[in-house]
């Protein structure tokens, strides 16, 4: 028979060698369906066969050899089928061992040197198989061949055990998932829940019975105490001389730094748990709790127990990612639909823009209705009939429906949606029972937001009942009940500053705010004219302002000042230098109806506003026709506390040209008192009418103590 | 060893060998099943991740970040140090002090008394959160909020300081926050942009803003931050001109692309291609910013959440209802900043005008975002560029006093985008001066925020003239305690 | 373990072969390369950029004492397994290196897993194959002195107007492409008036240059000599030199620093050769004799930014000065990424931190102060050292001043040494108060060492950047201007031609013209003109699908440049096809349109730069280059279209497509205003519809539209003669300051206007064609 069958086998054993090889080659691209890794489960079963098969041919092998008669057609026979079938099967392990090796946990040294030497056993055997009959097994080496593999095989084996038997199998796939046996405080033990899942993940990996690196094993109290190489871990004379403790603390660069650098780190808190450990003498048999709540051990531990989540934990989805090129195509201008992650086969997808919904976009999703688990559809025109369209959304989790035109009744369909949980309504009009059904009918629901449904605080209450485990947020505070004082009203016109006239229109930001005012500087209350027309106003004056609004208390009285300044100068010029940090837009400052405002980061301070502290202020201003100027007035800023005064003195020279002006008037003024707060004022120099083709205002800073900043942003001749 | 094997198997029948090839192709190609990334070279990808994705499921979608620009004094807001108060008027104990570099407005201060806060804290919500009477609003919201009282930073002048927290660098032009998350993760509503920028201003010392703070750096200049400003003009050039409506618009990119495509056809260009479609999303941004934009049709209720400031263009109260209407249309990175927290002098004063300004409307944003379940992936961040000295600058008086600038210790607080509510992390010591517990440094907060994202701060590297670059620069590690 | 490994994977490799003999596939493909493997083309580039960081010139970040940049540190034995070696020439399987970066084993396996780099397979096989052909090692490319090399054998002997196309044509049909053929006159002409002028050609010059007789060469000529070439080239300069018209940092405010500017763009209308024009402005000051303008050309190393904010502390940011420096001259001048030395030896390239502060040295002795005054009147426009400028200078030695009268007194910041040298010491961590070891002045000696006979100052820094042996300047700057001209430079990464720079797609021809300038003694003009003459600049820019596909990025140069034309250009085109174009030369920064509140809004509200003022009257109407840039709110016109912010030296600007730039084009009042002027003026020509819309289109395009592109316009501009009323018009009209054309149909103007946005906003249009 062996005849008949031998061609197959040996062709199955060259697709195995050259397989093998392959998957080697190119392991790090492996990557298993889960029934391959079952396959891959069966190697420890298998692994028996070709080791005795292999050894039983070595042997005859060997025996054939060195008898010095020559050996038996069948015995080379039996020989041929004992390679064949051992090297078959030994093909078979490795590749299972391959898949094996695949699963978490098997990257250790031990498990390389395994897989090396296995796939050594397996191509010897495979070599040695096709050597049958040739006279090259004769030679030395092809005797050192059989020899080799005779060796290979338990020392494969021997890997193999360490492997399976070694801490590593169990630690590892432990590590990975950083699963701790959850044990309450309580029961909690120094070593065995805080300080040994530290060594464990951290230290164990080369400290261990079989993989004793520094012939240190940290695996259990009593190796730990016989300690390694270098001596013992730990000083219990010395805790803070532990050599433990001083490998850890050595900076990550130092060649002894212990987890060696590359390794994970030690983060500060489990650090902290060794080093506090140590420091109280490393107990082995000690509960969390019988140390005093002061011990840092204690406050660790209970921050240990609190645990937080060491990695964002995502959601596996089953089901099959969706063709990319649907994706594609379906990503629109207005709808935008991505994987929730790299790599996720789930989709979010969030539509746009009111005025560009349609239902199709909706329908349109049909071909990723299977991938879909967010849906936000917030803000848009969606309406009952629509929401069938997401029916088949089976794997929605999350929808979100702020603010569409469903009502109560388009809730129904919802129903089918049986992993929603999560379901945003606020701003829909519902009713209770509707979303009562809704609730018993997706018992996944974990959260709903019912802001501005209609439902009362008591209906939510109610719902929690339905389902426990559901979070309802709703209103978070009673809105319209508070009472906040409206804030101050504005007031539009493109003429602060005016030759004859200004149009000034009153506002609030505030809709439906009804504005009181006066024209007559007397404070405006509910009963003052109510704006409804934009005021005409033809001389300087201050409009005052309150809004007032049912459910709001009024506001503050709001001033609007406007100017009248009917000849503007057809030039101007300064005698003086301004003051060189406040030079504005030099002498057009004073009539370019720029108004300042007070305050040092107000631009309008900075720009506005020309000043002079030493010399006078000396303005000339002409007219091309004589200008019927009775009266100026002059816009300064007193700010005390930095030293801007007031003029000290105001003249007004008037004349038809430079040589022949003469004094129409003169004013003195107040120097502000100590900590006057800062204020904009006006003066109004008022004298007989009088024609004049050329005006010279002169204004002097005052000089107490030291010279004074003056400044002025504006001057209104009329 | 193994030539000779293959010599063998090669002279011995070469024939055999030959016909055995097919089967051995045919193992092959069995194994490469096994292998689906082994020929395509894209997943050999060199820097691991593509952009555009998160890189794990993200547990925020989108950040609000109100930047009090100037450094808002902790000790008056958030950190209660009652030892203070009783300190006030002593010197600052030098072991306290410390090696720590002084401004120059400092430098040469001979004494540094200790003062404590003018105005009281209390204890709030499950919490217990302290927080001063300056911040009402918030104070009512503690439970939804996590105060990270442990924040610390290297630079001690506003400029780098705040170019450090936006852009991961003191100086120099590296993208912002802002722009690396719309590097990382794209945009959610093709019809705006990704990273959008609000200014606003108080009363209080002002420190100005700078493009620098939401520039792309050397990303593509798509991630730049949009600058929305108050006025007609959200957007820069949006409007329309003078006399043109909608049809007349689209009737002109009409006739564009129309010719657009004839000088394509001529030269292949596809840079012409792009152009037309730039053209089209102009366009439509024309609509869609206006549309979010419309404060109009906001409920009294919800002016009376966030203040009536809210409907002055140009307000932080203003900017936070924007803030919220832009999340809600998928812009993902909403930057905020209200100026004039720099209380060199004149401290009491001052701050309390600024949180005025901000308490409410930062607190109904929250609430608001909360109350739409935006909350949840939605992160809002609230704080400044570094903290505020213990001691006084300048002479201390009985009413009056300032703070210094201290890049030790400042105070911020996060809420939702799966940040743990409710909690108070870190601690500095009774002085206020120094962390004691869990500090958290600007490149950690960078980490943790992309965390929240869904990027892993190590991974989101952009190369240039030949350097790897990241947003945490060299180091950073995400707070884990801080994540729910 | 490795012995086995070393039988399994020969086994593997060999049987893996054989099984895919019959198959190939990427994996194996990867594997052949045609000819020799070069070190600094092939291995170095992947070395530096995946292995250099820990096992490269940097001692503190170096693992197990490994360089892999120094032959001596490769082939040696390795320090932690001496019986081991990272390379043996010749035996990949007995090399470290290769053994480790092909390890299945992640603990192994190089670059650790932990670094997040990771190499493909055919690096992997390119390194194999490089062992094998006996890792050898060359110096970097451009640390050796460029020579001149005989121009390259190329079939097509008619194509090749001067060296530069044997070169390229060489390296095309090495590639199996041919050239594209020459641009047509009008396309041709809008290209180089753009690239020498960065303005349209004027009506005229189209009408001369359509006559067939026309010479190209001519044009050539007379386009180097109109003063619109200095502007053109200034704006390049100007990025490098990161000029702008405020101090940067908190309160940013205004600076006159102006008259720098107006000498770099005087500088190169007078064509100073290369070597001057970077002397003058390095070390100018100390030049033997030197007079103002020598000292106002040194204004060069105090554009950097320069802090008004109260309470920093002065030398942290003195020193950040220094380093501003230090930094820009390593990135325009050697083509080096300094800045990375400043905290640590540099990762890539042989800059030690040492080195790094050697040069910054050089700098380090400026007269000056971390923060001289907070921001404040005139006096604070110029920091010291600083010089004044009298009515006086102006009107005898800087006659290229354009200084408005006004009272205040013309200051500008520039060089001046200290009386007694300031020592310099290494930084650690770059940190200003943490100074180390004391160095003298040096550059670095990779590169060339700086020869004793030089002056340990700013001079002798000059000398030895112009000294003949060096092997970068000239290569830098030659690759500088060719992206000027080619939207690339031959090496992509014009900052860092280092080892983690790309490498030159023309090796061979940069190193030629690189020469060859120095030869002809730094002469810029003529260099310009050796571009502008070659075929390979006259290729029409018309890309075939083919071409497309097999040189996506140009980099072969098989076909004409093609791209949008910078950010002040954009401006310049509106401006002067339309009329509005104001063409006087320097003086102060203007304030053009501007949307309301961007200043304001950002402000500290300190300063002159507060608010914004806009300008009136004809200065609204200046080239793009003279648009103030407050460096905090840089013009939004500007930094949309990818203008520099000026904050730091900049060789290359992003090229970038986004809808805001639409949005400019289509609702800015500068194109709005253009286009009602531009329509204006055409409409008085009053001829019929047709021709005007045709003149229209080769002012704006500047060719003669096809057929059925003046359809398309004219369809347009029929419908919208009927759709519009009376006030409609008016109120489209209403744009811009600029005073409206009087007795002029308002309906056709409008109309004709939206037909003039419309080409404005044309891609051609503001495209190097």
């Amino acid at each position: 028979m062996a005849n008949k069958l031998e061609p197959i086998f040996r062709k199955g054993l060259l697709a195995l060698v050259i397989f093998i090889l392959f998957i080697v080659v190119f392991e790090q691209f492996l990557t298993l369906p889960r029934w391959l890794q079952a396959l891959g489960r069966m190697h420890p079963l298998v692994l028996h066969f070709p080791i005795v098969l292999l050894l039983m041919a070595a042997g005859l092998q060997y025996f054939a050899r060195f008898s010095r008669q020559s050996v038996s057609g069948d015995m080379r026979q039996v020989l041929r089928f004992l390679w064949l079938a051992g090297a078959l099967f030994a093909g078979i392990t490795v590749v299972m061992g391959i898949f094996l090796s695949q699963e978490e946990g098997y990257n250790s040294d031990a498990t390389d040197w395994h897989k090396w030497t296995g796939v050594a056993v397996f191509l010897l055997a495979s070599l040695l198989y096709r050597l049958q009959g040739h006279a090259f097994l004769e030679s030395f080496t092809g005797a050192v061949l059989v020899i080799g593999l005779a060796i290979l095989i338990p020392v494969c084996g021997h890997l193999g055990a360490v492997l399976t038997h070694g801490d590593n199998f169990i630690t590892a796939p432990l590590q990975l998932e950083k699963k701790r046996p959850v044990v309450p405080l309580e029961e909690a033990y120094v070593f065995d829940d805080l300080v040994l899942p530290i060594l464990e993940t951290k230290c164990t990996g080369c400290h261990n019975p079989n993989k004793i690196k520094g012939k240190l094993n940290l695996m259990d109290s009593a190796a730990i105490l016989a300690g390694g190489k270098s001596g013992l871990a730990i000083n219990f004379q010395q805790p803070e001389d532990s050599r433990l403790l001083e490998r850890i603390h050595l900076p990550l660069e130092a060649k002894e730094h212990m987890p060696p650098k590359g390794k994970p780190q030690l983060t500060p808190d489990e650090e902290a748990i060794l080093v506090a450990w140590i420091k109280a003498g490393a107990p082995f048999s000690r509960k969390v709790l019988s140390l005093e709540s002061s011990d840092p051990l204690q406050q660790l531990a209970a921050k240990q127990f609190q645990a937080a989540p060491t990695e964002v934990s995502q959601e596996v989805y089953t089901f099959p990612a969706a063709k990319e090129a649907d994706i594609e195509r379906l990503n629109t201008d207005y709808r935008t639909i991505l994987p929730v992650a790299y790599g996720s086969p789930a989709l979010s997808v969030q539509l746009f823009s009111a005025q560009a919904y349609e239902a199709r976009q909706l329908e349109e999703l049909q071909p990723v209705k299977t991938q879909i688990v967010s849906l936000d559809l917030s803000k848009l025109p969606v309406t009952d009939a629509d929401l069938k369209l997401i029916t088949p959304f089976e794997n929605l989790r999350r929808l979100n429906l702020n603010f569409t035109n469903i009502t109560a009744e388009g809730l129904t369909p919802l129903s089918k949606l049986q992993h929603l949980d999560q379901l945003h309504l606020a701003g829909v009009s519902l009713k209770p029972e509707a979303v009562k059904a809704l609730l018993t009918a997706i018992p996944s629901l974990k959260a709903m937001t019912l802001w501005e449904t209609g439902l009362t605080r008591q209906h939510m209450e109610e719902l929690s009942q339905i389902n426990p485990s559901l979070h309802v947020t709703g209103a978070f505070s009673d809105g319209d009940t508070v009472l906040l004082k409206l804030n101050p009203p504005v007031a539009r016109t493109d003429q602060w500053v005016f030759p004859e006239q200004t149009e000034v229109t009153l506002g609030h930001p505030v809709s439906g705010v009804r504005l009181h005012y006066t024209l007559d500087e007397t404070e405006p209350d509910s009963l003052s004219p109510v704006f409804s027309t934009p005021l005409t106003l033809h001389t300087t004056s201050v409009v005052r302002v309150k809004g007032y609004k049912e459910g709001w208390l009024p506001s503050d009285v709001t001033d609007f000042q406007f100017y009248r300044n009917t000849y503007k100068p057809d030039s101007v010029q300064l005698l003086n230098k301004l003051n060189h940090v406040h030079l504005a837009e030099g002498a057009h400052t004073f009539f370019d109806t720029q108004l300042g405002a007070i305050g040092a980061n107000n631009p309008a301070w900075a720009n506005y506003f020309a000043g002079v502290r030493h010399e006078a202020m000396q303005l000339v201003c002409r007219f091309d026709d004589p200008a019927e100027v009775s009266s100026v007035g002059i816009r300064y800023m007193i700010e005390e506390a930095t030293g801007i005064y007031p003029p000290a003195a105001v003249e007004i020279w008037g004349g038809d040209n430079d040589q022949q002006l003469k004094l129409l008037a003169k004013r003195t003024l107040q120097a502000p008192e100590k900590g006057e707060t800062p204020s904009l004022r006006k003066l109004d120099i008022t004298f007989p009418k009088h024609p004049v083709r050329c005006l010279k205002i002169v204004a002097q800073p005052y000089k107490t103590e030291h010279p004074r900043l003056l400044l002025i942003d504006e001057m209104f001749l009329n | 060893m193994s030539k000779e094997f293959l010599e063998y198997g090669f002279n011995s029948n070469r024939r055999r060998f030959l016909s055995n090839l097919s089967l051995g192709i045919g193992s092959v190609a069995l194994g490469s099943l096994l292998m689906p990334d082994l020929w395509n070279s894209k997943n050999i990808e060199e820097d691991g991740l593509p952009v555009g994705l998160p890189h794990f499921a993200p547990k925020a979608k989108r950040i609000i970040y109100l930047f009090q620009n100037g450094a808002p004094s902790q000790q008056e807001l958030f950190d209660y140090k009652p030892k203070l108060n009783q300190l006030r008027g002593e010197e600052i104990p030098p072991s306290v002090r410390g090696s720590q570099r002084l401004t120059g407005m400092t430098a040469n201060q001979s004494s540094f008394p200790l003062v404590g806060s003018f105005v009281d804290f209390q204890q709030y919500g499950q919490s217990r959160a302290w927080v001063s009477n300056l911040m009402p609003y918030t104070a009512k919201i503690v439970d939804e909020l996590c105060f990270v009282k442990s924040m610390y930073t290297e630079a001690i002048n506003h400029d780098p300081a705040l170019t450090f927290l936006q852009t991961g660098a003191q100086q120099g032009n590296r993208p912002s926050m802002g722009a690396w998350l719309s590097y990382g993760l794209g945009n959610l509503n093709k019809n705006l942009p990704s990273f959008t920028v609000l200014l606003s201003r108080g009363i209080g010392n002002g420190q100005g803003v700078y493009s620098r703070l939401w520039t792309n750096g050397f990303l593509d200049s798509v991630h730049q931050g949009v600058q929305f400003s108050k006025g007609e003009d959200p957007v820069l050039y949006l409007r329309d001109p003078e006399g043109m409506n909608r049809t007349e618009r689209r009737d002109m990119l009409d006739n564009l692309s129309v010719l657009n495509d004839m000088s394509y056809k001529e030269f292949g260009d596809p840079e012409i291609v792009a152009k037309i479609q730039q053209y089209e999303m102009a366009y439509r941004m024309q609509t869609a910013i206006p549309e979010v934009m419309d404060v109009s049709k906001e409920s009294d209720a919800m002016v009376k959440l966030y203040g009536p400031d809210c409907l002055v263009p140009g307000t932080y109260a203003a900017n936070c209802l924007l803030a919220r209407k832009l999340v809600e249309n998928g812009v993902r990175f909403v930057q905020l900043y209200h100026q004039g927290w720099d209380q060199h002098g004149n401290l009491p004063y001052e701050i309390t005008q600024q949180a005025r300004d901000v308490d409410q409307a930062s607190a109904g944003l929250v609430i608001d975002l909360k109350q739409r379940g935006l909350l949840e992936d939605t992160l809002v961040i609230w704080g400044g560029e570094f903290g505020r000295t213990s001691y006084t600058q300048g002479t201390l008086t009985p009413d009056n006093y300032g703070r210094d600038h201290h890049p030790r210790c400042f105070t911020i607080w996060m809420a939702g985008g799966g940040i743990k509510p409710g909690m108070v992390y870190g601690e500095t010591d009774e002085l206020g001066y120094n962390i004691i517990k869990d500090p958290v440094h600007v490149h950690d907060f960078h980490a943790t925020v992309l965390h929240q994202l869904g990027l892993n701060h190590e991974k989101l590297i952009f190369k240039h003239q030949g350097r790897r670059y990241r947003l945490t620069d060299v180091a950073g590690k995400v707070v884990k305690d801080i994540i729910s | 373990m490795q012995f086995l490994c070393r039988i399994i994977v020969l086994l593997a490799g060999v049987a893996a072969g054989i099984g895919m003999s019959c198959q190939r596939n990427e994996a194996t493909e990867s594997t052949d390369f045609q000819g020799k493997i070069s070190y600094n083309f092939d291995v170095r580039p992947i070395l530096s950029d995946k292995c250099f960081a820990c096992h490269g010139p940097d001692a503190n970040k170096r693992e197990a004492g490994l360089r892999l940049d120094d032959p001596e540190s490769a082939y040696a034995a390795l320090a932690e397994t001496p019986d081991a070696h990272a390379l043996v020439p010749g035996k990949p399987e007995l090399s470290h290196v290769y053994l480790r970066i092909s390890s299945a084993d992640t603990s192994l396996r190089m670059p650790p897993v932990s670094s997040n780099l990771k190499l493909t397979a055919s690096e992997i096989d390119l390194i194999k194959a490089w062992i094998r052909e006996g890792a050898r090692y060359e110096k970097h490319w451009s640390f050796v002195a460029p020579e001149k090399t005989d121009l390259p054998k190329v079939s097509d002997k008619q194509w090749p107007r001067n060296e530069i196309d044997y070169f390229v044509l060489g390296k095309m049909e090495k590639n199996g492409l041919s050239p594209n053929d020459a641009a047509d006159k009008e396309r041709l002409l809008k290209r180089l008036a753009f690239d020498l002028t960065g303005l349209p050609p004027t009506f005229e010059m189209m009408e001369a240059f359509q006559d067939p007789e026309a010479d190209y060469e001519k044009m050539v000529d007379r386009l180097l000599a109109l003063p619109a070439y200095g502007e053109k080239m200034a704006v390049h300069w100007l990025d490098i030199a990161r000029y702008a018209d405020s101090y940067g940092y908190q309160d940013d405010g205004y600076r006159t620093q102006w008259p720098w500017r107006d000498w770099v763009i005087h500088a190169f209308n007078e064509n100073f050769s290369y070597k001057d024009f970077v002397t003058w402005q390095l070390a100018g000051d100390l030049l033997p004799h030197a007079g103002k303008e020598q000292l106002l050309a040194t204004g060069f190393n105090r554009n950097h930014k320069i802090t008004e904010e109260g309470g920093v502390i002065p030398e942290e940011y003195r020193v950040s000065y220094v380093a501003d420096r230090s930094d820009l001259f390593g990135k325009a001048f050697m083509g080096i990424t300094m800045e990375c030395a400043r905290c640590h030896d540099h990762k890539y390239d042989p800059v030690s931190q040492k080195d790094y502060y050697s040069l910054f040295a050089f700098f380090n002795n400026v007269d000056e102060v971390g923060i001289e005054s907070v921001i404040g009147g005139p006096e604070t426009y110029a920091k010291r050292p600083l010089m004044e400028i009298s009515r006086k200078d102006i009107d005898t030695l800087l006659t290229f001043l354009n200084q408005p009268d006004t009272s205040n007194r013309l200051i500008v910041s520039v060089m001046g040494e200290k009386a007694e040298l300031r020592k310099t010491f290494v930084l650690n961590r770059g940190e200003y108060d943490a100074p180390t070891d004391e160095v003298t002045p040096a550059t670095p000696a990779a590169m060339l060492p700086f020869d004793a006979r030089y002056p340990k100052n700013r001079l002798g820094l000059t000398q030895w950047l112009f000294d003949r042996k060096n092997p970068l300047t000239a290569r830098v700057y030659v690759n500088i201007l060719w992206q000027e001209f080619f939207g690339q430079g031959l090496v992509r990464t014009t900052g860092d031609l280092g080892m983690q720079g790309e490498l030159p797609s023309h090796p061979a021809l940069l190193d030629w013209l690189a020469v060859d300038f120095m030869e002809n003694e730094w002469d810029i003009k003529r260099l310009v003109k050796q571009m502008v003459l070659s075929a390979t600049y006259r290729q029409s820019s018309v890309v075939t699908a083919d071409k497309l596909a097999k040189d996506p990025e140009n980099s072969l140069l098989a076909r004409g440049p093609r791209y949008r034309v910078n950010a002040e250009f954009v401006r310049d085109i509106v401006l002067s096809s339309s009329g509005l174009l104001n063409p006087v030369i320097g003086g102060p920064s203007v304030k053009p349109y501007q949307p309301p509140g961007l200043w304001e809004g950002a402000t500290s509200g300190r300063g002159l730069l507060s608010i914004y003022v806009q300008d009136k009257g004809s200065r609204l109407y200046r080239r793009g280059i003279y648009t103030l840039i407050k460096r905090t709110v840089p013009p939004p016109s500007m930094a949309i279209f990818d203008a520099s912010n000026r904050d730091i030296c900049e060789v290359k600007r992003l090229k970038t497509n986004t809808p805001l730039q639409a949005l400019i084009m289509m609702n800015d009042p500068t194109v709005l205003e253009a286009s009602r002027v531009l329509a204006g003026k055409l409409l008085q020509e009053n001829q019929e519809a047709e021709a005007t819309i045709t003149r229209a289109f080769r002012k704006i395009v500047c060719r003669q539209p096809r057929q059925e592109e003046v359809q398309v316009l004219l369809a347009y501009y029929q419908k919208q003669l009927e759709t519009l009323d009376d006030q409609t018009a008016e109120r489209i009209l209403s744009v811009g300051e600029y005073p409206q054309e009087a007795h002029i149909d308002k309906r056709q103007q409008a109309a004709l206007m939206r037909v003039v946005t419309t080409l404005y906003n044309l891609e051609e249009t503001i495209t190097k064609t």
